[in-house]
């Protein structure tokens, strides 16, 4: 396969990677088989890390032979989110809400591009709380308030990332 | 020279007969002129007698210093004086001869002195002066066709004898140049052969192996098809001798082409090289192989288009495989294992873009076709060039081969592909579900894209459909470069994302109307509750695109904003228009006829998908103004293909709607319907802000409908292509191209006056009025083009940046019942009229002065007064009232 691959995943959650590998695993012989994708889809439905629907387009899009494309946007969305990352802990220190919203909003666009439910989800939270609002965007929140909820966001948001981070390098290392 | 007035005299009987263009005819020229004069082109010694006749001299004179001459009235320049000498009346014309004698006009500038009035065209040439008869022989048409006049001035015996002496040379250099290739054909053969044998050692770590004896096995087995083909014969480069055995071979029906393949080109390759490559020494019999071949199929012909595509990566890849080597790789290639090989190889990158292909990778057998194309090229000429005595028998039997192998190709290439879809099918079903669901729509002409985002991932997201979607697209970052690109160039459609840094879409798309009211901007955002949705609306969006996005809802909207152009041929044949060299339609990636055919279709077809909206769009925001924009646009361009295709009738309604109403819209109404027109005026109302100022009591809804049109730089740009097109047009001078012209004018009339509507003060209904724009004096022209008294509106500022368009309408007084009405317009255009610069790139004429005169009635009531004789070629039935235009570049 002529993918270059990008960083490889450092070693986060080992054991999800393998639960993942083995449920690839049919989809690396029979390449370019969405079918099977869907199928273990299902698998992974209910964590919600995914949105495969989003996903799947994403995938259709390569060529039949590899996923160069989606591949290297997937990447592309790691290294964009981990710069994010990093900016929004920066902005976190200074308390910059106005950047933090910012911030939560660019980073749930590729999310979302890419499928990725779950940061998508905290994407928009940050956004709201970064504009002193609830996580719905309705009710005002104070400073403090905002202060608070984003700290525990952005864990959260971390994490969800890691996840979606693992899934994806799993999904493309078994592709190989 | 001075006493050449005799000969001259004597060439006044010339010009009867020889037109201006005679001169390409150089004995005619030399002929007519005598010898006195020779060298003078009958153009210039026109020129000049007519500049000699002094009564012309309050039309066309010498310039003051007498090294110019002056037309200071082209329009009865044209009419009166043309005609005399050059036997054509048309302006355009005689100044493209002064052109092409290195003439040049003098440009005066806006604000100088114009001592020849401000018609006035004034020409130079240094060698054409008063009184300098003897200058004249210098002025010489420029080259090109300067070139071409002295060939066959310059042939003579001699000369031909050089030619024939040196076509012997350029043959001899031809027989060594070939000489040299044949040695190094056959290097590369002997090279190839090396490479094939690496090939079969990299298909042995791809999962093949190869037999002691030199048959490949595969590994894995396929479908029926392929089974057979693993029995495929390499040919070693080794075993000459094996290769001999296994020709004989019985083939049989099923063995088919493939196998086949390999043994003819093996001896192909025999054949062709010369005694001494010890590689390949097997001898060959054609008439064995004749008899061998199993009845072809017809043709693949696609598969051989995309085959040559193909093809021109093999070089690059500096992996120039054999044939057989390549026959090989196309049996790999339907292997899972394997097509990653091909695909890395071959692919050709353009072809992700190119949806109609549907399957993205194309069967590898073709590269065995192509080369062996290649070879079959490349037979004929090389071989006689080594052996000139060469057999002529060999080379029958090499021809017939060749036909052969053809034959054999085509149906190895079905096969092939037969396989491949079986292999798809079989192997991949979610590889043709994928593609099926990558169904895109037939574009007329793809839309072209602006895509402006921010993000990256987004922003490759987006393209990476586009792609996929067939359209062009450019791409911006930021609202900034947005405006900047669509301050450029023309889109059908730019896709918006709302946060942005710098300026925002919303911020952008504000920008953007205020110079471009056309076309659809779609909010591409994640943020879509109603307050977004009203704020993207009424900042001038229309319609929104949620993020994030499916396939099928960007092609939604693709669909729904570009739904004009989607189909395909729906009426083009009504307008013969040439091709365009410009990007005056705007439109982006293509050019040329089809182009400009597909922006007449397309907009036809707005009228048929949207004039159905008229009532319902009052004026209300966002989306609904869209249709209502389109909806002018419709009836703009409609007007122009029905009357094009009723020919008589359509004129007819045309003039007499005009004799009604005197202005660019009513020609519309006239056309379209007064139902239109009607529903117009009454939903127009609500669209009235502040512009009030052009009604002035005139027609309602004529002044409404130019409201309507207010922001329609989509129109404009299509006035300007229509303008050049008339332009392209006008030497044609055909029945129906003069109604195009027509008609097209129109369209002209309707926006220039839309425009100007901003600024007119319209005078008195049917009497006279006249609009002129910044930037250029518009009422002594007006003088010179009219018999009639002229009423003058003064403008106001225009903001519109870079619109530098004047216009004036005069009209006569008239009924309908003796249809002695007329109008004239000139419009001036300086600079782009749409104000954008880069749809104007391509344009350069465009800079220059359209002078369009157009005429109503009975050209018998007051055809002179107008200038009816100045309009060459045009029908002058007088039952029948007709436009009659004349453009002047």
């Amino acid at each position: 396969m002529a993918a270059t691959s990008p960083t490889q995943s450092p070693s986060t959650a080992e054991t999800p990677i393998d639960n993942i590998k083995g449920n690839e695993e049919p989809e690396v012989v029979d390449k370019g088989a969405e079918t099977e994708t869907e199928t273990d889809v299902e698998d992974f439905e209910d964590n919600g890390i995914i949105d495969h629907t989003t996903f799947d387009q994403l995938l259709e899009m390569d060529d039949e032979e590899d996923h160069e494309f989606s591949r290297s946007l997937v990447w592309n969305y790691f290294e964009q989110a981990e710069k994010t990352f990093e900016d929004m802990d920066e902005a976190m220190e200074k308390l910059d809400f106005p950047d933090l919203s910012r911030l939560g909003h660019f980073l749930k666009g590729s999310s979302a591009a890419l499928g990725l439910t779950k940061v998508k989800e905290s994407c928009e939270k940050l956004q709201h709380y970064g504009n002193r609002k609830d996580a719905a965007g309705v009710e005002s929140i104070t400073n403090d308030e905002a202060e608070t909820l984003i700290r525990a966001l952005l864990a959260q948001m971390r994490r969800e990332y890691n996840e979606a981070e693992s899934y994806l390098k799993a999904f493309y290392h078994g592709q190989e | 020279m001075a006493g050449s007035t005799d000969v001259l005299m004597a060439d006044q009987t010339s010009t009867l007969i020889l037109t201006d263009d005679s001169f390409q005819d150089p004995v005619a020229a030399t002929t007519a002129s005598g010898s006195g004069s020779g060298g003078v082109p009958d153009f210039v010694k026109k020129l000049y007698r007519m500049l000699e006749e002094k009564e012309h001299d309050p039309i066309v004179s010498w310039g003051k210093s007498g090294e110019t001459f002056v037309v200071k009235e082209p329009n009865e320049f044209a009419k009166a004086i043309l005609p005399k000498h050059f036997k054509h009346n048309n302006f355009a014309s005689f100044v493209r001869q002064l052109n092409k004698y290195d003439f040049h006009k003098i440009k005066t500038t806006e604000d100088a002195a114009r001592p020849y009035g401000d018609q006035a065209w004034e020409f130079q040439h240094p060698k054409f002066q008063v009184d300098k008869r003897d200058l004249l022989e210098n002025i010489k048409r420029k080259t090109p066709t300067n070139k071409k006049l002295s060939i066959p001035s310059g042939s003579s015996p001699d000369h031909q004898a050089a030619t024939s002496e040196e076509c012997q040379m350029q043959l001899d250099d031809m027989l060594k140049i070939q000489t040299k290739m044949q040695a190094e054909l056959t290097q590369c053969e002997a090279k190839l052969k090396a490479q094939d044998q690496l090939i079969h050692q990299l298909l042995g770590l791809l999962g093949y192996s190869t037999s002691g004896d030199g048959t490949l096995v595969r590994n894995l087995s396929h479908t029926g098809v392929d089974s057979k083909l693993s029995s495929l014969t390499t040919s070693p480069t080794s075993s000459p001798t094996q290769q001999q055995k296994q020709q004989p071979q019985p083939r049989k029906g099923t063995k088919r082409a493939s196998q086949q393949e390999t043994a003819i080109q093996e001896q192909q390759t025999a054949f062709n090289s010369p005694p001494q490559s010890s590689t390949s020494s097997s001898s060959c019999s054609p008439p064995q192989l004749h008899s061998m071949h199993p009845p072809t199929t017809s043709s693949n012909l696609p598969l051989i288009a995309i085959s040559t595509a193909t093809n021109s990566s093999i070089p690059s890849t500096t992996n120039p495989s054999s044939t057989i080597a390549a026959t090989t790789t196309s049996t790999l290639h339907f292997t899972p294992k394997s097509s990653t090989f091909g695909q890395d190889t071959f692919q050709h990158p353009s072809i992700c873009q190119d949806p109609s292909l549907g399957l993205s990778t194309f069967p590898l057998g073709q590269l065995t076709t192509k080369k062996q194309g290649d070879t079959v090229g490349k037979q004929p000429t090389s071989k006689p060039a080594t052996k000139p005595t060469a057999k002529q028998q060999r080379a029958l039997a090499q021809k017939q081969q060749h036909e052969q192998r053809i034959q054999q190709q085509k149906e190895e290439q079905q096969q092939q592909q037969q396989q491949y879809i079986s292999d798809v099918i079989s192997n991949d079903n979610s590889l043709t579900l994928q593609r099926s669901n990558m169904v895109i729509p037939s574009w007329a002409m793809p839309p072209k894209v602006l895509l402006v985002d921010d993000d990256d991932t987004c922003r490759r997201l987006s393209s990476r459909l586009l792609q996929i979607f067939g359209c062009p697209f450019d791409v911006a970052e930021d609202g900034m470069a947005a405006v900047g690109k669509m301050s450029h160039q023309k889109y059908d459609i730019v896709l918006m994302d709302i946060v942005m840094p710098k300026l925002d879409g919303v911020s952008a798309t504000t920008q953007i109307r205020q110079f471009d009211a056309m076309t659809p901007i779609i909010s591409m955002t994640s943020n879509t509750t109603n307050n977004d949705i009203m704020t993207y609306f009424a900042n001038g969006m229309n319609d929104i695109l949620a993020k994030p996005f499916s396939k099928a809802g960007l092609l939604n909207i693709l669909e729904k904003h570009c739904q004009h152009l989607r189909y395909l041929k729906l009426g083009t044949g009504l307008l013969p228009i040439p091709p365009s060299s410009s990007s005056a339609s705007g439109s982006g990636s293509g050019s040329g006829a089809v182009e400009d055919q597909d922006e007449t279709t397309r907009l036809q077809i707005l009228y048929h998908s949207a004039a159905g909206d008229v009532n319902a769009n009052g004026g209300a925001g966002g989306n609904d103004s869209m249709d209502l924009y389109q909806t002018g646009g419709i009836q703009l361009v409609n007007s122009n293909e029905k009357s094009v295709g009723n020919n008589g009738n359509g004129t007819e309604t045309v003039s007499m709607d005009l004799q009604m109403g005197m202005g660019g819209m009513l020609i519309l109404n006239g056309v379209n319907g007064a139902d239109l027109a009607s529903s117009n005026g009454s939903a127009g109302g609500e669209d009235e802000n502040g512009n009030a100022v052009s009604q002035n009591g005139f027609m309602a809804s004529a002044a409404q409908m130019l409201q309507q049109q207010q922001q329609q730089h989509h129109q404009q740009q299509q006035q300007q292509h229509q303008l050049h097109q008339q332009q392209q047009q006008r030497p044609l001078q055909q029945q129906q191209q003069q109604q195009t012209l027509q008609d097209q004018h129109h369209v002209q009339m309707m926006n220039a006056h839309h425009r100007s509507s901003l600024s007119s003060n319209l005078m008195t209904q049917h009497t006279s009025m006249a609009m002129s724009m910044p930037g250029t004096s518009a009422s002594s022209s007006a003088g010179l083009m009219s018999p009639m008294p002229i009423v003058n509106g003064s403008s106001s500022a225009f903001s519109t940046a870079g619109s530098g368009a004047s216009m004036m309408y005069n009209f006569a007084p008239g009924s309908r019942a003796t249809g002695a009405t007329m109008t004239l317009m000139s419009i001036k255009t300086e600079g782009s009229l749409l104000g954008q610069p880069g749809s104007n790139g391509g344009v350069p004429q465009m800079v220059s002065h359209h002078h369009v005169a157009m005429t109503l009635g009975h050209p018998v009531d007051f055809g002179d007064a107008l200038g009816a004789a100045g309009m060459g070629g045009m029908d002058m039935d007088p039952r029948r009232k007709r436009a009659k235009i004349e453009v002047i570049e």
